[in-house]
């Protein structure tokens, strides 16, 4: 057995990012080792069994069935650019310097390098870490400026861009014109068997809500609680982390980003009337068309919030609503299960 | 657990909620299409009200019953008891009345045995 280290920094999404790139990076994309990951809360130790591979598998770069373009979606291309396309860049710097690569991240000691200025460091990409925005992390006194961008040091960067690629989940139906907002989101790998991991993300829907970010995050877990409960010996999540940013006329711009914890959708998913409330709640209460407007648009925003924080007002909020849509045929709104609901009040918190 | 959990167990709040949701009901399966009553129960918050807003609820449902068993000659329309009334109240000083509405409302949301199924 072999063992990877990746440090945390305070970059979260970063983290994760380069914890899948580099395992992604060893096991390839047919499975050439079997690659686990596992967090141990400053670091993901990464371990592998077998013969690790000689060199960089060249299909990861590959832009079908990947979101390399987003990545690096505010790359702009011009003919007198001197500098090579990022994802070329990232596969040259991945199949030349593989074993560097792994030499440095089997160390406990090595932490990824940022500044302004780092020796051959890359872009850091908002789509990476939406906290690494330009400007984010510096003062702005007496007169505005769009701040500097950060670097971070190559071998960090080409696996954190493997990871955002292939592990960063970009909602499909977000794309559309009329979204207002972008979001990347990313499991926490608590403990999980790679494989399996892309077994899970190939059987997503990817085709979320779009009413706000946070019911794009809560559709997102609850198909991911649905998918993953029952695999927990090869597979545990403990949280998503998204990053959001806003659509603008020019390139997106940073909005705002966190982590959800998966708790309470995995407590309801563990018995068969939670699962069931989880089953309707994906089915009928949120449209993943942003043209639908009205109830069911409260509907989705109110259990949203339920979900976030599962409390008493949030609950009556939503009780209050569904008995509004009951009330109303035209909305199609059918009564709840009795053991689905009593499941689901187990986990409302009362202050 | 939740106290919600444990309230919503608890017979009386099912058979108030049971009344509740026969009240908001469609007139087609039943029920008399009381909202006046839905409204009250979502925004009381204080012990007096809430015994103010229970009295109403119980004379339309009341109504409602009676107008029930004039179309069903020889049945007899389900009511909460008196029990019932003591329990709840005592319920809501123990637990504070949100909560104690939050359970009642949350029987409304589920099947009724002759409520229409997805």
């Amino acid at each position: 057995m072999t063992k990877f280290v990746i440090n945390k920094t305070s970059f979260e999404m970063f983290d994760v990012f380069r914890a899948y790139g580099l395992a992604f990076l060893i096991s390839g994309f047919e499975n050439r080792v079997e690659t686990d990951i596992c967090d141990l809360g400053s670091l993901f130790l990464i371990k592998t069994e077998g013969e690790i591979p000689k060199e960089a598998d060249s299909k990861l770069f590959e832009e079908t069935g990947s979101s390399w373009p987003l990545v690096f979606k505010t790359f702009k291309k011009r003919k007198d650019l001197k500098v090579k396309h990022p994802i070329e860049e990232a596969e040259h710097v991945a199949i030349s310097e593989y074993n560097k690569i792994l030499d440095i991240h089997r160390k406990y000691d090595f932490f990824p390098i940022f500044g302004k200025k780092v020796r051959e460091g890359k872009t850091f990409y908002q789509t990476m870490d939406v906290s690494a925005a330009k400007g984010y992390r510096e003062e702005k006194r007496d007169t505005y400026h769009d701040g500097s961008q950060i670097e971070v040091d190559k071998y960090s960067w080409v696996i954190a861009s493997l990871g955002a690629a292939w592990f960063g989940i970009w909602p499909q139906n977000l794309m559309r014109r009329d979204a207002s907002f972008l979001m990347c989101m990313v499991p926490n790998p608590k403990k999980v068997l790679l494989m399996s991991h892309r077994d899970v993300q190939n059987a997503l829907d990817k085709r979320l809500c779009v009413t706000s970010a946070n019911a794009s995050l809560i559709h997102y877990s609850v198909k991911l609680a649905q998918l993953t409960c029952r695999k927990s010996d090869e597979i545990e999540y403990d949280s998503v982390v998204f990053n959001v940013m806003q659509k603008t006329g020019q390139q997106p711009k940073p909005s705002g980003g966190g982590r959800y914890n998966l708790d309470l959708l995995y407590n309801l998913a563990k018995t068969p009337e939670g699962f069931k409330a989880l089953e309707k709640i994906d089915k009928f209460l949120l449209p993943i068309d942003p043209r639908i407007k009205g109830i069911r648009q409260d509907i989705a925003l109110a259990v949203t919030d339920f979900l976030m924080r599962p409390n008493l007002n949030n609950l009556r909020r939503f009780e209050s609503l569904y008995i509004r849509g009951m009330t109303n045929k035209k909305n199609k709104f059918f009564p709840w299960d009795e053991p689905q609901l009593k499941e689901m009040l187990r986990y409302v918190e009362i202050a | 657990m939740s106290k919600l959990h444990e309230l919503y167990a608890n017979s009386a709040i099912e058979h108030f909620g049971m009344a509740l949701r026969i009240a908001i009901g469609k007139r087609e399966f039943g029920g008399c299409e009381d909202y006046a009553s839905l409204v009250e129960l979502d925004y009381v918050e204080k012990e007096e009200q809430f015994v103010i807003v229970l009295k109403k609820f119980l004379r339309r449902f009341d109504a409602c019953a009676r107008r029930w068993e004039r179309a069903h000659p020889g049945r007899s329309s389900f009511k909460p008891s008196e029990k019932d009334l003591d329990e709840v109240v005592r319920l809501a000083q123990e637990y504070g009345v949100r909560v104690v509405c939050a359970a009642i409302m949350s029987h409304a949301l589920v099947y009724s045995e002759k409520g229409e199924k997805e």
